[in-house]
């Protein structure tokens, strides 16, 4: 037991919590009806900040505004510390105190989670400890002796990263999975946006593929047809990103954001709509095999990101 | 720390594209053996800590890439503690002057400059009577359930389990988890997933066209 702990102490990474996060903390636990509850949100949003941070750091693209945490009625009706990854899933960020071995993983988060990460708060509340990580647990209790170190946490994200990669090489080869359709199985009434086409007819080597895009927003969803189109040249590829209203529609509406991502999620290229625009589209990009990139689509406060890989 | 393990770290770490799980982790590492060393400068102002975070984060984009710094850091010119100091003891400098300033802008003293680092606020609990209007609305919506989807969203095989017997027994003082599977009959796992699945959806629903966020 000893040994475990020394492990654990050894591989915690100290952090320290900022006045802000502190302040928000208290304004969520202000909110509650009761101590207990206050003192739980304001555990939670802790948790959540310092897990965050760390991420900011690594280059891992946050949500908090997505998360339940960050909803005053989710969190009032549940215990839960939730953090958005952009584009992988979510995160649950539990907090516990100093002298305390165990961690306790509510019932309402046992599910949809990459994982559970422990931030030991220390009672100074200006520093804490991410002692860990674990995938998934198959009891609410977690002794922190079970935790793996922080590194497994990136390696989880990683691995999530590399499985939702649409592989743009196996296009080539006519293998597209179940999301990416042909055109005309999306447009079933002609699209007069689709049928317009501005560039030259050279492009009989194309390979055009589109998914259909459920945006989510505050009030009410959108849906968007993101067009894929490659065109194989020696070792690089040629690749045209366009976004059309789906099926039956006209217009994109406006303010849709339509944005080319690096594989440090930098923002490259970035196009919005305007009133009446039919499409959407990044300027042509060319990429050497193995190249990673990602296309996001955002429109007020909902966003979806695909990640490619040429 | 023995600089020659710590330099081969940051030239090993550096082989590695940014965002690479390798430069990740290698920067972890960096980050636990630097803070370990104790040689970075500390002080007890309020703004320290976010000052920190500020500094790391120039340390993990400039480290082995000039991403927002004029150069990356060069060993040759300095340790890589005086490095992190250097810009660390800048930019507590720039908050400094920022916070002399806003104290001079402060008019009431009655309000603190900064937040409280402990919990006495929460003792402000006990004195506290009145229910939150976040809590009367939500209870109201969930008891009048204007749409019929609280009610209208059962657990399979019981329809006396639906969302709004949930939610009400799950919103604040809230029915432990244990108490409710003893009273339903159901097993703590059954009753979550369904609460996660399909009722926290309307909680959240609820929170963002109520304008609460």
């Amino acid at each position: 037991m000893a040994n475990h702990t020394q492990q654990t102490e050894n591989s915690a990474l100290p952090m320290l919590i900022g006045t802000n996060s502190r302040r928000l903390a208290q304004q969520f636990a202000r909110e509650q009806p009761n101590r207990q509850k206050a003192e739980q949100v304001y555990f939670n949003t802790l948790a959540v900040c310092v897990v965050r941070n760390y991420l900011e750091w690594m280059g891992i693209a946050t949500q908090l505004n997505a998360g339940d945490s960050w909803n005053p009625i989710a969190r009032l009706a549940s215990d839960v510390a939730d953090l958005q990854v952009t584009g992988l899933g979510i995160l649950e960020c539990r907090p516990i105190r100093e002298n305390q071995q165990i961690c306790r993983i509510p019932p309402e988060v046992w599910g949809d989670r990459i994982g559970y990460v422990v931030v030991q708060i220390e009672d100074s509340l200006k520093a804490a400890n991410i002692l860990g990580f674990i995938h998934s647990i198959d009891r609410p209790d977690i002794p922190l002796s079970q935790l793996q170190p922080v590194e497994t946490l990136l390696t989880t994200l990683s691995g999530l990263r590399r499985q939702n990669l649409v592989n743009l090489s196996q296009w080539c080869q006519g293998i597209f999975g179940e999301t990416w359709q042909d055109l005309g199985s999306i447009f079933s009434t002609p699209n007069l946006a689709y049928n317009f086409r501005t560039s030259p007819p050279d492009r009989q080597a194309e390979i055009e593929r589109g998914k259909l895009i459920d945006l989510q927003m505050q009030l009410g969803s959108q849906m968007v047809v993101l067009l894929v189109a490659l065109t194989p040249e020696f070792d690089t590829m040629a690749v045209r990103v366009r976004l059309y209203p789906p099926n039956g529609e006209i217009y994109l509406p406006p303010n849709l954001r339509l944005a080319l991502l690096s594989d440090q999620a930098d923002t490259l290229q970035e196009v919005r709509s305007r009133r009446h625009d039919n499409y959407i589209q990044l300027p042509r990009f060319t990429g050497e095999t193995g190249e990673r990139f990602s296309i996001q689509v955002a429109l007020e406060n909902a966003m979806i990101i695909e990640n490619f890989a040429i | 720390m023995i600089n020659g393990q710590l330099q081969s770290l940051i030239t090993e770490t550096c082989r590695h594209p940014p965002g690479s799980l390798k430069r990740q982790q290698g920067l972890t590492q960096l980050y636990r053996m630097i803070v370990k060393s104790g040689k970075l400068w500390r002080e007890n102002t309020p703004y320290y800590e976010e000052v920190w975070q500020q500094t790391w984060l120039y340390f993990c984009l400039n480290l082995c890439e000039a991403t927002t710094g004029k150069d990356k850091y060069d060993s040759d010119r300095s340790s890589i503690t005086t490095w992190l100091n250097v810009y660390l003891k800048m930019r507590l400098k720039d908050r400094a002057i920022k916070h002399q300033n806003q104290k001079q802008q402060m008019v009431s003293a009655s309000q603190p400059l900064y937040d409280d680092d402990t919990l006495t606020f929460l003792d402000t609990f006990e004195a506290l009577p009145d229910i939150p209007p976040i809590l009367q609305a939500t209870r109201k919506w969930a008891e009048t359930d204007p749409e019929g989807e609280l009610q209208r969203l059962q657990l399979r095989g019981r329809k006396d389990v639906t969302c709004q017997l949930l939610i009400l027994r799950r919103l604040p003082p809230e029915t432990t988890w244990e108490d409710l599977s003893a009273e339903l009959g159901l097993p703590v796992s059954t009753l979550s997933s369904f609460y996660q699945r399909k009722c926290l959806p309307q909680l959240r629903k609820f929170g963002e066209s109520a304008g609460y966020l």
